[in-house]
């Protein structure tokens, strides 16, 4: 083996040992990255076969020449393939490449080997070899035959395949990749001129084949966007332009947490260029703010808030980390997304403060009724008591004709004293101040104690009052005094709103799977109710004009209040009526109740 | 002739309990606060007593408390008065030691017919 020297030999070491580097630098650095692989395995075969292509330079004669040149297809075919496959790492469609698609592209290139080492037999990749001498430097010389040009057509379509994979995503990359993307379309676009120069003989260096050279290009223009704009580290096919157009600032940092894009609300929050802050550790993007959780950022998966003082008030963020996986589950970077949520916090603020003003004013509003009733009753003692003491006195010293009037003011005093006790009773309940007294007790009974109460009453407007309780009814747990209101209510009512008619009171047992429950109607025969009466009926103080408990003066509390005691008891009451025809309420309350957590009881009412 | 000490600040109820218990048939004094109903208790032995639980000085719990923890006073009945139907109010009462509970206005029916019955249980 002779050798010579060439002017070719330092372009092209430098260009083998530049492949070599790269390879090098992102095996060292960039390891994980996607299309990592293949970029070695490329940079690898570029410095392979510029290596190759020197030694053929530096060779002084045919055999030894020829030997370099045969040595070089090994980097020559492992390129069109390992571009490809750099290609869909690159762009997310790794998968496409399967064991079988695989197995088939590379069919081609062992068969070019393989004919490339037996050339001298059959001659189908170089018809014709022989040692020129040229101004500069003697070169071999050879003439293509058709394997060659097999492998040609081989070469483009992978080399085009992948041009058009990256091409494509590179047009979807956004602004922000616009350096990363140029880098990208020299790189695809130098093999293909150097290529098409030494294919079509338009080398300006007669019968130099540029390709070993534009690959270099190519590896540079990948190396330049690797390390400068970090193209390998996350695919650019993951930004979108809704992340561009985000109201949250989101940032994207790679697994060391270095930044590495951020979108135009993160750039807004943080006060920084994306220039400036690409490549930046993401704790300094932050170190002006001292409630961010910095040490937070290398957190697997973080979701929390975090208050940040201004100058004026503090605005409030909400926080969560997401980490990015490749498709082997390896950590290959971070999410950080911060929403502004100070509006939110201070709505919520106001709604809770609003809350605390209307829980507030319905305490001071029970206070307020609970002293009331007590102002109220102190006058009213006196009312009643010296109505009474003058009857007695009319009555002993014979002046009967006065008795009459003072009945009246009686009846109106127990009157005015029944209602201020059911707005006490209803503003209790309202400020769940009502506890209740569970005990066991004989509902017949009960029932039979309040129709002899309503009796007075329907006898003065000539009713009759029906009791019909079913055998089974006995003794339940309950609020026997709560009960007792409700129904001396209601069966007062239906004794009170009808005239020379009929009221039927009735109970039974209800069983039921989940407690047995018991119901008592109460129906009368009296003028009944319409639609719109009826869905007031419950409200307090809504008696409409012309309902009869208006003309019998009542006040609209006392069904409101038996509602909610019935409520209270764990029961209902429901009402059908008919105009003319009568009215029937339904009590439905627990045969057996538990009792409930205990209300809170504090002192609403100091004494003065 | 049975006597009862009324304990009321009121001076319209006072008078009106008063002059009702007398038309009863009963010896009535009175006391206008809480203090001087604990000195009357001492002094005058009244064989019932109905207490106001809102008068000045010492409230109505209190002065029944001083009451009953007095041995010369402690075997006399207290019936509690108040405006304030609250049941917590009725649990205070009969926990600061009074026999009874009623709440104003007053119920005469329901109230002598108690009076009546501490009386006879403490005759016999």
């Amino acid at each position: 083996m002779s050798w010579h020297s060439t002017p070719y030999l330092g372009p092209l070491l430098i260009n083998a040992l530049m492949s070599a580097a790269l390879s090098l630098l992102v095996v060292w650095r960039r390891r994980s990255a996607p299309g990592a692989k293949p970029f070695v395995v490329l940079t690898l075969a570029v410095a392979g076969w510029s290596i190759g292509y020197a030694l053929e330079m530096l060779s002084a004669d045919l055999a030894s020449a020829l030997f370099w040149a045969k040595l070089e297809y090994l980097g020559i075919v492992a390129l069109p393939l390992t571009w490809l496959s750099f290609a869909l790492q690159y762009t997310g469609r790794e998968r496409w490449l399967t064991r079988r698609r695989l197995g088939l592209l590379l069919i081609e290139p062992v068969a070019i080997v393989a004919l490339v080492m037996t050339n001298d037999w059959h001659r189908l990749v170089w018809r014709t070899m022989a040692m020129e001498e040229r101004s500069i430097a003697s070169l071999l010389i050879l003439t293509h035959g058709p394997a060659f040009w097999i492998h040609t057509l081989y070469t483009y379509v992978l080399l085009l395949a992948g041009t058009v994979l990256l091409i494509r995503s590179m047009l979807r990359a956004p602004r922000l990749y616009r350096a990363q993307a140029l880098g990208l379309l020299l790189g695809c676009s130098a093999p293909w001129l150097g290529n098409i120069l030494y294919v079509a003989d338009l080398s300006p260096f007669s019968q130099l084949d540029l390709t070993p050279f534009a690959f270099a290009v190519t590896g540079i223009a990948f190396g330049w966007a690797l390390f400068r704009t970090h193209l390998l580290d996350i695919v650019p096919v993951a930004r979108d332009t809704v992340v561009e157009h985000m109201k949250e600032a989101v940032i994207v940092v790679d697994a060391r947490s270095r930044v590495v894009d951020l979108n135009p609300a993160a750039q807004r929050l943080l006060g920084q260029g994306a220039a400036a802050a690409i490549g930046q550790p993401a704790a300094q993007l932050f170190a002006g703010w001292p409630e961010f959780p910095a040490d937070q950022l290398s957190a697997a998966e973080l979701h929390r808030e975090f208050q940040q003082p201004t100058a004026s008030a503090p605005r409030h963020f909400d926080l969560s980390i997401t980490p990015l996986r490749d498709r082997r589950g390896g950590l290959t970077g971070r999410v950080v997304i911060i929403g502004d949520i100070t509006e939110r916090k201070h709505a919520e603020q106001a709604l809770i403060q609003a809350k605390d003003a209307a829980e507030t004013a319905n305490r001071t509003k029970s206070a307020f009724l609970a002293n009331m009733s007590h102002e109220l009753r102190t006058p009213l003692t006196a009312i009643l008591g010296y109505a009474d003491l003058l009857r007695l006195e009319a009555e002993q010293q014979g002046h009967a004709d006065l008795v009459p009037d003072l009945s009246i003011i009686q009846a109106s005093g127990n009157h005015l004293l029944e209602l201020i006790s059911d707005l006490l009773d209803l503003s209790r309940i309202e400020a769940d101040r009502m506890d209740l007294r569970l005990a066991r007790f004989d509902l017949a009974a009960l029932i039979h104690d309040c129709a002899d109460a309503a009796r007075p009453v329907a006898d003065k407007n000539r009713n009759s009052i029906r009791v019909s309780c079913a055998g089974d009814v006995g003794a339940i747990v309950g609020d026997r005094a709560k009960l007792r209101q409700v129904l001396l209510n209601v069966i007062g009512n239906a004794a009170k709103f009808t005239q020379a008619g009929e009221v039927t009171v009735t109970a039974a047992r209800m069983p039921a799977a989940r407690g047995d429950s018991v119901q008592i109607q109460v129906a009368d025969t009296g003028v009944g109710m319409d639609q719109r009466q009826l869905a007031e009926l419950f409200q307090p103080f809504t008696l409409p004009d012309g309902a009869p408990a208006r003309e019998q003066g009542g006040s609209g509390v006392g069904l409101a209040l038996s509602w909610r005691l019935c409520q209270l008891i764990g029961g209902q009451i429901e009402v059908t009526s008919q105009i003319g025809r009568g009215s029937t309420f339904t009590i439905s309350i627990p045969a057996a109740l538990s009792p409930r957590a205990p209300a809170p009881t504090a002192d609403v009412v100091t004494l003065a | 002739m049975s006597k009862i000490l009324v304990v009321e600040d009121d001076a319209m109820n006072r008078d009106m309990l008063a002059r009702r218990l007398v038309w009863e048939g009963f010896e009535v004094t009175t006391a206008t606060n809480g203090a001087e109903a604990v000195e009357l208790a001492g002094a005058e032995r009244p064989d019932l007593i109905l207490m106001d639980l809102g008068i000045p000085l010492l409230n109505g719990w209190q002065a029944t408390h001083r009451i009953k923890s007095q041995p010369e006073t402690n075997h006399i009945p207290v019936i509690a008065l108040t405006a304030y139907a609250l049941t917590e109010d009725r649990a205070k009462s009969l926990a600061a030691g009074c026999d009874d509970y009623e709440t104003k206005p007053v119920d005469f029916p329901r109230l002598l017919g108690k009076i009546q019955q501490f009386l006879k249980r403490a005759a016999t």
